[in-house]
């Protein structure tokens, strides 16, 4: 009677991996079962061979796998950076910017007005309206509007009165 | 810096970006490195390419290492999965485009014999034929397979490590090594 074939134990038995009862389980199991004791041998000498043939790898020469290995790191160092820290131009060209607008603003604040006058004043400012500033005669232009008066003005009788009386009235 | 440094000092100096510990590193493990991408890849070119790219995957993480767990193991867990994937990403191209070159099988090549030790021109081509054979029954494992293989015949590991190392529980691990040997005992019987 085998009982169950460790077959996953083989390889941590031959290595030694196995705790105590583990492994006298499966060196019991061993000594019945002529199939695992002709696995556990088989797996034995493939691992030594394979062991073997690693020793006949072909390595290559280290000094140039090291250069390549630099070379390619740079490459990678370079192509993580973030896009905006790419190099001196990009660094040329946020400072000529910062330069520029700083340049505007100043311009600007220098020209602006600390305060700015009303609409009114600033059509007085440049025309010439002394008329206007006399607004007594500006109040009574309102008889121009009787336009009947106007027309008439040639079959008016007599002179026109003097100013002081139209002032008066 | 001195050359007694541990692999876990050096790599957390890695970590600070220093390239002096960084060189020693690779120059500790470069070796090693390089057989096992090539062993699971099957090819010294792609062997070095993914050895490579596992030195600069190191350089680039080595911040995030916490001691944890051993350096060989943290490294041999960056350049197995990269293999295995790699692997895994290329089984459909190999179907579809034939290895080619030194190391490709002909049919009428003789069966795998171990190595004869005396030496002479005779053991030498029995020597290379079975390497040949050995290579090709590697190839026919699954990459899992593989690499549960080679990291305990190459790097001596143990079960438990190799499930580290392969993220897999250990009873996992000794399936993938169990399968693994079976079916390279069977390919070489079959051969011989």
């Amino acid at each position: 009677m085998f009982g169950r074939h460790p077959q996953y134990e083989l390889i941590p038995y031959l290595r030694g991996e196995l705790d105590h009862a583990a492994r006298e389980r499966v060196a019991n199991h061993l000594h019945e079962c002529a199939a695992c004791a002709a696995q556990l041998d088989a797996a034995a000498r493939a691992l030594q061979l394979l062991a073997r043939q690693l020793q006949d790898l072909p390595t290559p020469e280290w000094t140039a796998y090291r250069r390549e290995l630099r070379v390619k790191l740079a490459e990678r160092q370079a192509q993580s950076r973030p896009w905006w820290r790419l190099g001196a131009v990009w660094g040329s060209l946020a400072t000529a910017g910062i330069a520029a607008a700083l340049l505007v603003a100043l311009n600007l604040n220098h020209r602006a007005p600390l305060e700015t006058p009303p609409v009114e004043q600033l059509a007085l400012a440049d025309a010439n309206v002394d008329l206007l500033r006399n607004y007594p005669v500006v109040e009574r232009m309102d008889m121009l509007e009787n336009y009947d008066v106007i027309e008439h003005l040639d079959e008016l009788q007599g002179a026109a009165p003097p100013a002081a009386q139209v002032h008066q009235s | 810096m001195t050359t007694d440094q541990t692999d876990e000092e050096l790599c957390r100096r890695v970590g600070e970006k220093d390239m002096r510990a960084f060189d020693l590193l690779v120059d500790r493990h470069q070796a090693r490195a390089v057989r096992m991408a090539t062993s699971i890849l099957g090819n010294e070119a792609d062997g070095r390419d993914a050895s490579q790219e596992a030195f600069i995957r190191l350089f680039q993480s080595a911040h995030r290492f916490d001691g944890r767990s051993r350096f060989s193991t943290w490294f041999y867990r960056i350049l197995v999965n990269l293999c295995i994937d790699q692997q895994r990403r290329n089984r459909w191209w190999n179907k579809v485009v034939p290895l080619a070159g030194p190391g490709t099988d002909n049919d009428d090549e003789p069966g795998i014999d171990l190595p004869a030790d005396e030496p002479g021109p005779e053991a030498e081509v029995i020597r290379n034929q079975s390497a040949r054979r050995l290579r090709q029954a590697l190839k026919d494992l699954s990459p899992s397979q593989r690499a549960a293989v080679m990291l305990q015949v190459q790097e001596d590991l143990s079960s438990r490590e190799i499930a580290e190392i392969l993220k897999c529980s250990e009873n996992t691990a000794r399936v993938h090594l169990h399968r693994g040997i079976t079916r390279l005992v069977k390919t070489l019987k079959e051969d011989s």
